[in-house]
């Protein structure tokens, strides 16, 4: 018996390789049929950050496998984490991502560590035609993920501009009018505590994390006031210590007691859940304040754009993509799967479930079941190209070191609003060390 | 016999040799080359410079290292001091009820065993403004809200109290075993001389613990200057940088700005300062018994 | 000796007044309650439906549930995660006991210069904060490509526990007596027989104490684990921190997860409680 064996061994090996070799040849068949399933089989894994543009993932993203034949396993963390992945990931080369989530505040960082694929290739040779919506999207959303060679290098998913989100039902009740500018946010917000409301006037975002810092900045250029001119640091000037002061009373005197550390995640929880008046913040919030699902206020909201002393509108610049890690070992399959996130039929999907109502591609507005479906929110979805056009861009720092100067801002703003300090030392203090930040580049 | 004996003494210790060789030794080295140099993770371009004391000249007239190194202090103080006052009360109440230390043993051993990850967590959710447990005894109790870890002024203690509760059942095993191996003879003749309690405690029983608490002291310092995650989990080192204990510092530094230059130069800062102190406190007090071993 | 000690100080006990003792049990119990209260509440957390953890009203009656469990069970990577653990932790110890209790053995039986000196600095490890090693690993596992790999972090965690190991095992050879071992040298066995025969059976209890705390230091680790791995090899503990959800925080799950993840190092430390003062106090505290 023993003596066959190694016979036995043979003949074994030799039936499996011709049985792969048919399922090979099968499935090579298969394949030439339908490009989708070009990388069936294949294992993607996709870096997300929490928030809304995860959400079509996590809900859709069957039929992705479906018609692929490509397994994704996703991870969803805060932004500070996801962000240290991919940097860990990308510094150790080891390719552990083949999509990422890509805020677009990152990029300047992102693009020259050159951890990002180039997609233009992809876009001229590899473009699925149902699913790709590049070319429909403004090149003004399309600018923050080029790089200094003109290439891009991700795909905006998401983009937003800043606005007041309020509470019409309580704004009716005690006679206030809708503010248009930050003074009015102020003398509501003073108004509504006086009367004695019981909800909190105002919520905003007051940690000290880089996310935080787009609430404040974007208060602050409603006033002219910007945290870098150039290379120049221009935090402590009159603009911006009006801003800030104006900020931190909002804050302060009128948000929750434990404003200092609440970030988007608890400010938006307790919008939903009825706490609070107002809310400044990226427009991409009255969708799921709107959704009955998440939010308890869904049909008592309203929506406006604000204007502040330095005659600009108050911004919340954010945009969101999708890029592929330049040691990603799957990029064509990761490519496939980008393209699908951003695709018109993705997009249906979402506004059908509620998940969102403002999107990158215009083709959207124009569907028929959009106009229905956001029949009730009209009074958001009307406003969004207004929105999108009062953003402005030239207030944001767009430079590689943007975490830390963003950072150095916000502990700062985050302290005043704590009362640890007053403004004028935390706008002194944050001038220093974000020189020292912009010194060392 | 002699000289194999000690071929293969060598021989025993060379594995363990290798390995302080390979995962000391060498990454210290590297440790102290990228600490001369400007490295930075997120500019990959811009590759290793040589710039000799920069880092650690930087480490000078940097504020925000100095706040740290003086909460880690403040933090392994006041952790260190509570627990043992903590721990050598309970030791003496437990040492009086013998017939159920068993009970107790077993409780407080889950604390210290329970990781810290876990116990961070776990607190922050106890001690969230509006849905934390905490607070909800306190609305029952008709008293306001506390914001335990978004008011800076107490979000230290906040966190103390954290490292307190994990590690006081240590210091409290620890001096009851110290209690349980003292000679009955000094008790029996201050009480034939008639000494009151107080007087006992405090000449007898506290002296012949100085050993137990020295050592109970000691590992709970090198433990208090240890701690990472339980701060880290629970506020990020926030708000601001009011709970940015050293070790916070340290890591944002090397992994949320990737400053791998700076981050070294810190690194070899700390151990010295660990080494300093460990010198200190292991050899001069000789509580593992190394003193003139 | 200490037996006889004790029990003449019982005598002593008998002498205190019933109300006194009530009056220390009372603040025991009370410290007891103290104690157990978070984990008590860990553990109420976990059966909760996702609904009952958030709500308001003060500690409510709630229906337990077992949702956060197959949640964390069956939709998440936990259970990878749990394996991941299992196997960084056992694999540390199988390698870092050996390696650790022959160089042990030799500190314990053979003089030499300067040992605790040696000895001293190798100490470093438990004593330094991981965060100063935190960069010079980094780079040395990216160096060797062995990021996200368990032989990347098993061996971060081998050296993080070598010389605590050898630390240990030399104090419980050094309990050894040495009689016992010449005796077998005598009847014929060489060094290391005796060592294997003779010593490592007598300092079992020991070896064991040294081996379950070793593995409890692993299995709870966060910061190499968090630094060195991405998602193939992420402990438990690392894997926490994936709760922070995309609206809230998944304090349910965090919860179940948390329990699970805990038991393990719970049921090894109240198997060898006998050794776990010693263990934690490096020897210096031979508590019972």
């Amino acid at each position: 018996m023993l003596r066959k064996l190694p016979a036995i061994l043979i003949t074994l090996l030799a039936l499996t390789a011709l049985l792969v070799g048919c399922g090979e040849k099968g499935k090579t068949q298969e394949n030439s049929a339908d490009p989708r399933k070009a990388f069936a089989g294949t294992t993607l894994k996709v870096l997300l950050k929490t928030g809304y543009e995860a959400e079509a993932i996590k809900q859709f993203v069957g039929d992705f496998e479906q018609a692929t034949g490509i397994k994704v396993e996703y991870e969803i963390y805060d932004e500070p984490t996801m962000r240290n992945k991919f940097i860990l990931d990308s510094t150790s080369q080891t390719g552990a991502y083949d999509v990422v989530a890509t805020q677009f505040w990152y990029m300047p960082e992102y693009l020259r560590a050159g951890w990002l694929e180039p997609l233009d290739s992809y876009i001229a040779e590899k473009s699925d035609a149902a699913w790709s919506s590049v070319r429909h999207i403004p090149q003004g959303l399309l600018a923050p993920y080029k790089g200094s060679d003109g290439k891009l290098y991700a795909l905006p998913v998401s983009a937003s501009g800043g606005v007041l989100i309020y509470r019409k039902d309580i704004f009716e009740q005690y006679k206030i009018p809708v503010p248009q500018t930050t003074e009015d946010v102020l003398a509501a917000a003073k108004s509504l505590k006086a009367a004695g409301v019981n909800v909190y006037p105002f919520v905003g975002r007051g940690d000290p994390s880089s996310a935080s810092f787009g609430t404040s900045a974007g208060w602050a250029w409603a006033y002219g006031a910007k945290v870098l001119d150039g290379e120049r640091v221009t935090i402590n000037t009159p603009e911006m210590k009006h801003a800030m002061g104006d900020f931190v009373q909002l804050l302060r005197q009128y948000g929750p007691p434990n404003q200092a550390v609440i970030g988007w995640d608890v400010m938006s929880e307790l919008f939903r859940q009825g706490k609070a008046a107002m809310n400044f913040d990226m427009s991409g919030f009255p969708s799921v304040y709107a959704n009955k699902e998440v939010s308890s206020v869904a049909d008592k909201i309203g929506v406006t754009l604000l204007k502040g002393p330095g005659g600009k509108y108050a911004q919340w610049m954010y945009s969101e993509g999708l890029g592929i890690s330049r040691y990603s070992k799957n990029k064509e399959a990761a490519w496939l799967f980008i393209q699908w996130r951003t695709s018109l039929d993705v997009a249906k999907k979402e506004f059908e479930a509620g998940v969102r109502y403002d999107f990158v591609d215009p083709r959207v507005y124009e569907v028929p079941e959009y106009k229905e479906k956001t029949k009730s929110i009209e009074f958001f979805t009307s406003q969004l190209p207004e929105i999108l056009a009062s953003v402005d861009a030239t207030y944001w720092p767009a430079i590689p070191e943007f975490e830390q100067v963003a950072q150095a801002f916000q502990k700062e703003i985050s302290a005043a609003i704590a009362g640890s300090k007053t403004v004028d030392q935390a706008l002194a203090i944050a001038q220093n060390e974000v020189e020292k930040i912009i010194t060392k580049k | 016999m002699a000289a194999t004996n000690k071929k293969l003494l060598l021989l025993l210790m060379l594995p363990a040799a290798l390995v302080f060789l390979g995962l000391g030794v060498y990454p210290t080295v590297e440790a102290i080359l990228i600490s001369l140099s400007k490295y930075e993770l997120t500019n990959p371009a811009a590759g290793r410079l040589f710039v000799g004391l920069a880092n650690y000249k930087s480490m000078l007239a940097d504020p925000r290292l100095w706040a740290a190194i003086v909460r880690a202090m403040w933090f392994m103080v006041v952790s260190v001091g509570v627990s043992l006052a903590l721990g050598l009360l309970l030791a003496l109440l437990l040492y009086r009820v013998r017939w159920c230390q068993g009970f107790f043993r077993i409780v407080f051993i889950v604390p210290m065993v329970t990781a810290p990850a876990v116990v961070s967590l776990n607190f922050k959710f106890m001690y969230n403004y509006d849905f934390g447990i905490i607070n909800r005894i306190l609305e029952v109790l008709h008293l306001p809200r506390f914001d335990f870890l978004g008011n800076p002024a107490v979000t230290m203690w906040s966190a103390i109290f954290v490292d307190i509760w994990q590690w006081t059942p240590l210091v409290v095993l620890v001096l009851l075993a110290g209690l349980e191996s003292l000679p009955k003879e000094p008790f029996e003749a201050a009480l034939i001389d008639g000494a009151n309690p107080r007087q006992i405690f405090l000449h007898i029983t506290l002296p012949m613990l100085k050993k137990f608490v020295l050592v109970a002291a000691v590992i709970r310092m090198m433990d208090a200057l240890k701690v990472y995650e339980t701060i880290q989990l629970m506020t990020a080192g926030g708000p601001g940088t009011a709970s940015e204990t050293l070790n916070l510092y340290i890591a944002r530094v090397g992994f949320t700005w990737f400053d791998m230059g700076y981050c070294s130069a810190l690194g070899i800062f700390t151990l010295y300062l660990i080494t300093l102190l460990a010198w200190l406190l292991v050899r001069r007090t000789g509580v593992f018994g190394t003193k003139g071993d | 000796m200490q037996k006889a000690a004790t029990g003449r100080l019982r005598k002593k006990n008998r002498t205190v007044p019933l109300a006194k003792q009530a009056g220390g049990l009372l603040v025991l119990l009370f410290y007891t309650v103290l104690v157990l209260f978070p984990l008590f509440w860990l553990v109420t957390t976990s059966f909760k439906p996702p609904l009952e953890v958030f709500s308001t009203s003060p500690l409510g009656f709630f229906r337990p549930s077992l949702e956060n469990y197959a949640t964390v069970l069956f939709d998440d990577t936990l259970p990878r995660s749990l394996l991941n653990s299992t196997i960084l932790s056992v694999v540390t110890v199988l390698i870092t006991l050996p390696i650790g209790s022959l160089a042990g053995y030799v500190f314990a039986r053979f003089p030499m210069r300067r040992k605790d000196d040696l000895f001293f600095m190798a100490l470093t490890t438990r004593m330094a904060p991981p965060v100063a090693f935190g960069v010079p690993f980094y780079l040395l596992m990216v160096k060797f490509r062995l990021i996200d790999t368990y032989t990347g972090l098993i061996l971060v965690y081998i050296f993080m526990n070598l010389a605590f190991c050898i630390w240990m095992t030399r104090g419980f050879f050094e309990e050894v007596p040495r009689e016992v071992e010449e005796a077998a040298m005598v009847d014929g066995c060489s060094l290391l027989g005796s060592f294997w025969r003779v010593t490592i059976p007598l300092a079992k209890g020991g070896l064991i104490a040294t081996a379950v705390l070793m593995f409890i230091f692993a299995w709870n680790e966060f910061f190499f684990a968090s630094i060195l791995t991405r998602s193939e090899v992420t402990p438990f503990t690392v894997h926490l921190t994936s709760f922070f959800g995309s609206r809230r925080i998944l304090w349910g799950e965090l919860a179940a997860a948390s329990v699970l993840g805990s038991l393990v190092p719970i049921t090894f430390a109240l198997l060898c409680r006998r050794y776990l003062v010693r263990g934690l106090t490096l020897g210096a505290v031979k508590g019972e």
